[in-house]
């Protein structure tokens, strides 16, 4: 009788700790830092970014350069930053972004994906432009290529001459990952708009 | 014979006693064990809050924001609010009196873009600093409002604020 007893208090116990287990110690922490963060981050960056003067193009803003960029993209812009080298405003305020980008979300180690586009071309952005080969980018600039398909013009290259893709480090931030609210500003153009956008995923 | 029967009633009942004690012993260390792990997720839910409200604080707060006509522009810093913001500080009374706002926290400001320069806002990290189990860091983007100069100009950085717990 008291091992039947014994037997009993121990099938009690048992369910309330596996109760305890499940409910409990399973439970993980509600933390809103890091999704704070990503919203913060995303549109924060926009916003200070197009509002900075350029170090060393005529004192206009970046995003004086951006809609010159976009307006008269098929030269290459109508600003020339860099009389001697021939830069022009899309090459000069694309070397500019990706200096931002690196010393600040890549320094900072997020996922993430930075792109320019016109009207509604998200997948054929005006900064970085697509490429398959280095034959498709501009003069000064490199195409990063990922596993398959397309990749992305850059300027940027690390201590040993391989480009970098500060505009989305390694490809992780993609179309079906997981993201916040994205840091999103439109510029008017001469026809049509201009969309600024830095995505911060997940993981 | 009945003083041997009665003799293993007891040695049962003595048993049954024991197992029932250990269960209970091993069940209020399991309760403590819980307990522990729930005051810990609650410490660290309570500062990452915590960081948020700081990070909310320091980007909007009104002695560096930039304004004009009393109109507050969002995100934004002014660099000579700023720069008289961070001798004002140094000062013991005026330091202490933003003791209770930010804590134990650091919070700078540094400019990126077109220059490269840094500014220590608050700083009460600094006594015995190694004591600290945790720190969060959270980077603002803002921009850095030069209006000494016509037409006012701008310059990119951000705001670091950390906490420590």
């Amino acid at each position: 009788m008291e091992l039947l007893g014994i037997a009993f208090v121990v099938v009690i116990v048992s369910i309330g700790m596996m109760y305890l287990l499940v409910f409990m110690v399973g439970k993980p922490p509600k933390l809103l830092h890091a999704t704070f963060v990503q919203k913060e981050v995303s549109q924060n960056f926009i916003g200070a970014m197009l509002r900075a003067q350029s170090r060393s193009c005529r004192g206009l803003s970046i995003s004086d350069l951006l809609q010159d960029c976009a307006n008269y993209d098929a030269t290459g812009g109508s600003v020339v930053c860099d009389p001697l080298n021939d830069v022009r405003s899309c090459a000069y305020v694309q070397q500019q972004i990706e200096e931002l980008l690196s010393s600040t979300v890549y320094k900072w180690k997020y996922n993430y994906r930075f792109r320019v586009y016109k009207n509604t071309e998200q997948r054929n952005p005006l900064i970085p432009e697509n490429c398959r080969s280095v034959d498709e980018c501009a003069s000064g600039q490199q195409c990063v290529l990922p596993g398959n398909g397309e990749g992305s013009c850059v300027v940027s290259s690390d201590d040993t001459g391989n480009p970098i893709n500060y505009f989305n480090p390694e490809w992780k931030c993609t179309d079906s990952s997981d993201k916040e609210t994205p840091g999103v500003q439109p510029l008017p153009l001469d026809v049509g708009t201009l969309t600024v956008m830095l995505e911060i995923c997940r993981g | 014979m009945r003083n041997t029967r009665a003799q293993l009633k007891m040695g049962e009942s003595f048993a049954v006693l024991v197992v029932f004690f250990i269960l209970l012993g091993i069940g209020l260390i399991f309760y403590n064990a819980i307990q522990r792990s729930s005051v810990r997720e609650q410490q660290e839910e309570s500062l990452d809050k915590r960081a948020i409200q700081l990070a909310q604080a320091a980007a909007f707060l009104p002695e560096i924001q930039c304004s004009f006509a009393d109109v507050v522009q969002e995100n934004c810093i002014d660099l000579y609010k700023l720069m008289a913001f961070t001798q004002m500080a140094r000062i013991d009374a005026n330091y202490l009196s933003y003791r209770t706002l930010f804590g134990n926290s650091r919070i700078a400001v540094r400019e990126l873009y077109p220059n490269s320069r840094s500014w220590e806002i608050y700083d009460a990290a600094q006594p015995g600093q190694t004591q600290y189990r945790t720190k969060i860091s959270t980077f603002v983007p803002v921009a850095l409002l030069d209006a000494s100069v016509r037409p006012e100009t701008y310059a990119f950085g951000y705001l670091n604020v950390t906490l420590y717990g």
